[in-house]
């Protein structure tokens, strides 16, 4: 892999775009809970930062290996990370409000998330198997 | 393979925007639900040895999702969690922009009344709310009140 000086720079710019969209959707998350609904119990295995922190990094060398191995590595290690999350909040959130308790399940849309992961895994491991066999 | 890889990206991009057009849908529709209770009415039954507990709840479902199924579960229960008490009402199906009161009823024995209370425990009233937001999403809400029946027991 040896790139010019201009592609290096095109590449942080693409990595950096793409770690922007996990940041972004951090501060949309914060900004779309009510502060009423802190949704506190929700058991989540890792903080809500540490895991945008993750997501930021992973795309940003997606963005920055865009189109090599290394890239698609960076894709599926997203993927395995977000289905890891995902499964282990289990789907149910409790909250109050005003002296009531309130317990959400929402499993099937965690589910479907899941399975969208997995969809785009498999497709990023598809087209790395690709790649190989045409290098 | 280079078609199977974008198919599969395809699916999985159609997947994500399922998943988060099902969250807008329900986060929308669950906010035009509303629950509200009346008063609660003790009154005493010397035929039945028993203290009567009537309220009305009411839920009005203002979303577009129908909520189904829906349960309604009250109980007397003392300080240790005791339930003295308790009776459930189920029905089938909310529909979207209709409402439906459930007036509730709960016998309490005058002695498991005095029993409570001459144990030093308060008697509380807990309510129960679970349904289901057009079968894909269940949601349960509970509420727990003091409930004053010293009054009818002198």
């Amino acid at each position: 892999m040896k790139w010019s000086p201009s592609e290096v720079v095109l590449r942080v710019t693409v990595g950096l775009e793409r770690a922007l969209i996990a940041l972004a959707a951090y501060l949309a998350l914060l900004i779309l809970t009510p502060k009423t609904l802190a949704v506190a119990e929700m058991y989540m295995p890792v903080n809500a930062e540490a895991l945008a922190a993750a997501a930021a990094i992973l795309l940003f060398f997606s963005g920055f290996f865009n189109k090599t191995i290394f890239g698609k590595a960076a894709d599926a290690a997203r993927d395995i990370l977000i289905m890891v999350v995902l499964a282990l909040t289990g789907g149910k959130a409790s909250f109050t409000i005003q002296e009531v308790y309130v317990t959400v399940d929402a499993s099937l849309i965690i589910a479907i998330l899941i399975a969208a992961c997995a969809v785009s895994l498999a497709s990023t491991i598809i087209s790395a198997i690709g790649q190989m066999a045409e290098e | 393979m280079k078609a199977a890889a974008k198919a599969a990206a395809g699916a999985s991009i159609v997947l994500w925007l399922l998943a988060i057009g099902l969250l807008i849908m329900l986060g929308s529709s669950a906010s035009l639900v509303k629950v509200s209770s009346e008063g609660v009415g003790v009154s005493l039954s010397p035929a039945e040895r028993a203290i009567i507990i009537t309220f009305k709840i009411t839920i009005s479902n203002g979303g577009f999702l129908d909520l189904t199924p829906v349960n309604l579960t009250a109980a007397v229960i003392d300080t240790d969690g005791e339930v003295l008490t308790e009776r459930c009402e189920s029905i089938d199906a909310i529909r979207a922009g209709s409402s439906h009161a459930f007036n509730m009823i709960l016998k309490l024995s005058v002695e498991d009344a005095l029993k409570a209370l001459f144990s030093n425990k308060a008697l509380l009233l807990a309510c129960r709310v679970d349904v289901g937001f057009a079968g894909l999403v269940k949601a349960s809400a509970y509420t727990v009140t003091g409930l004053k029946t010293e009054a009818w027991l002198g």
